[in-house]
Formats: C-alpha cells, structure tokens, sequence
C-alpha cells in the first residue's frame, strides 16, 4: 500500500520541521508560558498577582534574550517550515519591540488592584498568547499564517479587553468583537481569492506575483482590498477605526496600552512583508502606483480624522485613542516613502511610539488606579500638588507631540526627511500631500496633548485638587520611562546602530 | 465535474448574505451567524481552488484551520455576548452603546 510512498521527500520535510522547530525558541518559550501560567493557576488556588508577574517577567526576559541570539545568529534570511515563516532582521527587531511591550504591560499591571481580577493566570497567559500572535505575525510569508497569526492576536484581545468586571469593559469586549470578527472573515475571502488566481501560498514566491499579475486586474483590486482592509482594522487606520476610541475607553488601561502598540506594530510589520519593500524588492507591490496613492489617501485622512477629533476629547484614554489613529498615520506614510530608509525611520519611530504610549498610559493609570478619575477636567490643580507627576506629564505630551528635547521629536524628523528624500526621487504628488497633512497635524496635535499639563497646572488649585499619593515603584517606573524618551533624544544612536543593521537581504 | 464558477458564485452568495446579515440585523448572536457565513464563503473559495492548485491540498487544509478557528472565535464571542447579557439584559447591540464621546 505504501510502495510508492515518497520516504526521501517525508525525510527532507521532517529534517526541515526539527530544524525549524530549533530556531524558533523565542516562539516556543512564549507558547511554554502560556501552559504554564494556566496550569499555575489550575493547580495553586489564590497564587497573589505578583507571583504570576515575576513568572511573566522571567518568561519574557528568555524570551528576549533568545530573540537577541536569535538575532546575533542570523546571518541571511532562513525559510522555517518549508516557506510557512521567516527568519529575518525586520522581524527581530519588531519581536524586541513585542517583548519589551510585554514587560512593560506586566509592569503596568502590577499595581492594579486586586479585587478587579479573578482569573490572574489567565490575564498574563492571554497577554502571552496576543505576543505569540505578534511574534508570528512579523514573521509570516504565507496566507495561512497570515491568517492564524492575526486571529490569534485578535482572539486574545476580545478576552483581554473584556477583562474587568464593569460595564464599559463588557460593551467594549463586544464591539471590538463583532469589528474584528468581521474585518477578519472579510480579510479571509480576500486571501482566499489570492490563492485562487495563484495557487500558492506563499506570498513571497514568484507563482503568486506572477499569479496575481496575470489575473484580470478587477478581482485582484478587489480581493486585495479585502486583505487590506484586515490590516489596517489592526492598524486602526481611517475607515476601520471606529472601534479604537469605545474599546480603549472601556478595556483596562494596561491592556489598551498594550493594544495600542503591539497589534498595531505588528499589523505594520506584515504590511511592509506585503508590500514586499523589505523583500526582495518585490516587483508587484512597489511599483504598481495606485496602491501608493490608495493608501496615501487613507493615511491622510487616518492622521486629520485622528488629530481632529482628540481636539474635542474630554477622557483622557480617549484622547489616546485619537491621537494613536493620528500616529498610525505617520507610520504608514513612513511605508509609503517606499525606501529603506523610510523602514529604518519607521522602525524607530515605532520604538519611541511605544515609549510614549506606554508612558502616557502608565500616567494616565496612576491617577485612575488611586482615584479612579480618568476625565481631563479631573485633573485641575494635579501639577501644584504633585509637581513631580505634572513635570512627567509635561514631557510625555511634548513627546507624543513630536517636540524637542524628546525622543519624539527625532522620530518625526526621521519619518519627515525619508518622506521628503523619496518625494525628490518619485516626484509623486502623494508624498507632499502627506508631508503637508503630517505637519498641519503635528501642530493641531499641540494643542490636545497640552490640553493636559494646562489643566493640571493652570486651573484649580492644589488644595481642591485629587488626593493621591505616588509609592516609589510608581515614580521610579515612570521617571525610567520618560527618561529613555530624553535619552535616545540625545543619544539616538544606539537605537539607530541597532535598526541600521538591517540589511533588506 | 461542476465548473468552478459555481462554486464561487455559491461562495459570492454567501458572503453577500453575511455582510447584509452584519449590517442590518441588531442581535449580536445573529451578527455572529452571520461572520460565520462569510468565513463558510471563504472555505468554499478555498477548496474549490483547491482543485486547481498543483499542489491539491493547500487550500483544503486552510479550510479546515478555518473551521477550527471559527468554532473558537464564536465559543470567545458567546462568551463575551454572556458577559454583556449579565450587565446590559439584552443582546441587541444597539441598546449596548454607552461609550460615547
């Protein structure tokens, strides 16, 4: 019955997967934990929150120790699982990103109160599972895994988001669920028309460009619309947005710090691979013009839908969800600058974005945490009671405006020079456009981002003001944070000498 | 053998099905119903290509991940339309719109 069975080739396929299987040990850590952190909670009734955080906290110091061999070991692109993944610089730095995100959320937690949770070891373990989905997702290079990645993101925020038990944070469960739900069956059809005009896969391969090229062009236009249309839900790009600013006003705020960053970094980490600039040059994608402009409008009207609406916000993590739609602008005009250069501002940028917004959001918890306010007007008198917090304040907003002496500032300026560089090589009319939007918004972001700092410091007094104390933990966690945004201002090198070393293979 | 149009326009039926489904129906269990239908419209897509493909298996195998996947996300989306039961004492999504701003 088996005489004609191919043992060589199921050999090679085996050889191939226990290969793979070695070099993927950030991935298979992080699936580990995930086990683990259920099976501590099953087995040891009432463990206290801290003992699951230093238990996230070692899981994902391995993590990122072995995404950093991982990284110092690769020396070209490796295909694992027989073109299912890829091994590549754009993905480890993107999985640094992830990792430092997942410490920085188990920090973020760590103060929360305990009453809010009952299921401890599932929160982290479902924080495990969105990085395992993000990690995955920067490294895909086929439609099935594009697939599974991004469910696996997507199902782990539907629960996550649903996590306390308040009322917000049920209706904020649910209509994330019913977008993301349908964004991701739409993307499917989409993808499923791709494999039907190449019968491949894989993205990367010349059957499928040839394929889709070939294919008359409507359909193609159509079901790639789909796919994109997946993505940029993920990006939280204008027109898919219309969840952010519900969800991120009802999840818990460490978590809307983490869906603020990691999904949406990842998202763009899969678009880039799609576009094909960071592979092999790809012919269909960067030089098909219309795509630049499509996306050019869409990026556009992401940064004046999302800036212009945070000018009317009065809860503070709903002016962050705005202002998180006005940065997903920036970056994907820093993909359409379609240069290598545009990639390296993009992934600094994504660096300090999620500095910020993690700082931003830290913030933002600490006056929530202990008094439960999260309105802006709640603020008054903030700054004369506790300078300390007003003065952070002060410089993330100045950050996530894009001013000097921070780290935001850099990243702008990056994004603007490659956006300005590939506009004198292209001449497309597209780039000034978004180099026009990109500023008119940078100013008009000025003046919701101070909106904050004015209110603390100039209104009310410091004797009606919130009561609220910091602990230590409190300060010397967020003093790190907004310090590594002054730092990499003045020494942005190192983050550049780790990005400049991405080679597009 | 049934040409492939068929199957696609089966396919096309479906997902249009879904989509007017999702827009127009209020009930958050029916909505659900109705992503199933397009993820059901997407494997239909999926094996019919899959005669096709010289490979012949791919796209039945992306089918079946789908419908592993769809029985999880709607156990997630059960769950969560639960949780708002619990809170809200109804599923109708519009009568769940606190969030504003």
């Amino acid at each position: 019955m088996f005489e004609n069975f191919d043992y060589t080739g199921l050999n090679a396929t085996l050889e191939n997967v226990l290969g793979s299987v070695a070099q993927l040990m950030p991935e298979l850590l992080l699936a580990t934990f995930i086990l683990l952190l259920i099976l501590i909670d099953l087995i040891f009734k009432n463990t206290p929150k801290s003992i699951f955080s230093i238990i996230s906290l070692l899981g994902l110091a391995g993590v990122l120790f072995f995404t950093h061999r991982q990284g110092n070991q690769l020396t070209e692109a490796t295909a694992l699982f027989g073109q299912m993944l890829q091994l590549d610089r754009l993905g480890v730095i993107l999985k640094y990103l992830f990792g430092i995100s997942g410490i920085l959320t188990v920090f973020l937690s760590w103060s929360k109160e305990e009453k809010d949770w009952h299921e401890k070891g599932e929160y982290f373990a479902l924080v495990f599972g969105l990085l395992l989905g993000a990690f995955l997702m920067v490294m895909t290079t086929n439609l099935l895994m594009i697939f599974l990645s991004i469910e696996l993101v997507s199902i782990s925020s539907y629960i996550l988001a649903n996590f306390t038990q308040k009322r917000k944070s049920a209706e904020a469960g649910i209509k994330y669920l019913v977008f993301g739900a349908t964004a991701s069956a739409v993307m499917l059809y989409g993808l499923s028309f791709w494999y039907g005009f190449s019968g491949t896969l894989d993205f990367t391969s010349f059957q499928f460009i040839n394929g889709l090229q070939s294919a008359p062009q409507l359909p193609v236009l159509v079901a790639s619309f789909m796919v994109f249309a997946g993505l940029l839900f993920k990006i939280t790009a204008v027109p898919f947005h219309f969840w952010t600013p519900d969800v991120y006003e009802g999840a818990p705020t460490p978590i809307v710090a983490l869906f603020s960053v990691v999904p949406k970094i990842a998202g763009l980490g899969l678009l880039i691979r799609l576009l094909g600039i960071s592979f092999q040059q790809n012919i269909l994608w960067s030089e098909s013009i219309i795509w630049r402009d499509v996306l050019g409008v869409l990026a556009i009207l992401t940064m004046v839908v999302g800036n212009f609406s945070a000018l009317w916000q009065k809860n503070a993590k709903r002016m962050m969800a705005y202002s998180s739609i006005g940065h997903s602008g920036l970056f994907l005009a820093g993909i359409l600058a379609f240069s290598a250069f545009g990639i390296q501002s993009l992934l600094f940028y994504a660096f300090v974005y999620m500095l910020m917004n993690f700082a931003a959001f830290y913030l933002i918890e600490m006056v929530e945490d202990k008094t439960g306010k999260v309105m802006i007007n709640d603020y008054q008198g903030l700054g004369l009671r506790i300078p300390f917090l007003g003065a952070l304040f002060v410089l993330v907003m100045i950050a996530l405006t894009g001013l000097p002496p921070t780290a935001g500032f850099t990243a702008k300026l990056l994004i603007f020079s490659a956006l300005t560089e590939s506009y004198q090589e292209v001449q497309s009319p597209i780039l000034l456009y978004l180099i026009i939007t990109g500023l008119i918004s940078t100013v008009v972001s000025l003046f919701y981002y101070l909106k904050i700092p004015y209110v603390m410091f100039f209104k009310g007094n410091a004797e009606d003001s919130l009561k609220m104390k910091l602990n230590v933990g409190n300060k010397v966690l967020a003093l790190l944070l907004v310090t590594s945004l002054l730092l990499l201002f003045l020494k942005s090198n190192w983050l550049t000498n780790l990005i400049d070393h991405i080679n597009y293979f | 053998m049934i040409p492939l149009e068929h199957f696609l326009i089966l396919g096309a039926i479906l997902f249009s099905i879904g989509i007017a489904v999702i827009v127009s129906r209020k009930n958050a269990i029916v909505v659900l119903m109705g992503i199933e239908l397009i993820l059901n419209a997407a494997n239909i897509n999926l094996v019919a290509f899959s005669q096709y493909d010289p490979n012949m298996l791919q796209g039945q195998l992306f089918a079946i991940f789908v419908i592993v996947l769809a029985a999880a996300e709607s156990a997630v989306g059960l769950a969560i339309i639960l949780r708002v039961y619990h809170y809200f004492k109804t599923t109708s999504l519009d009568r769940v719109s606190e969030l504003k701003g």
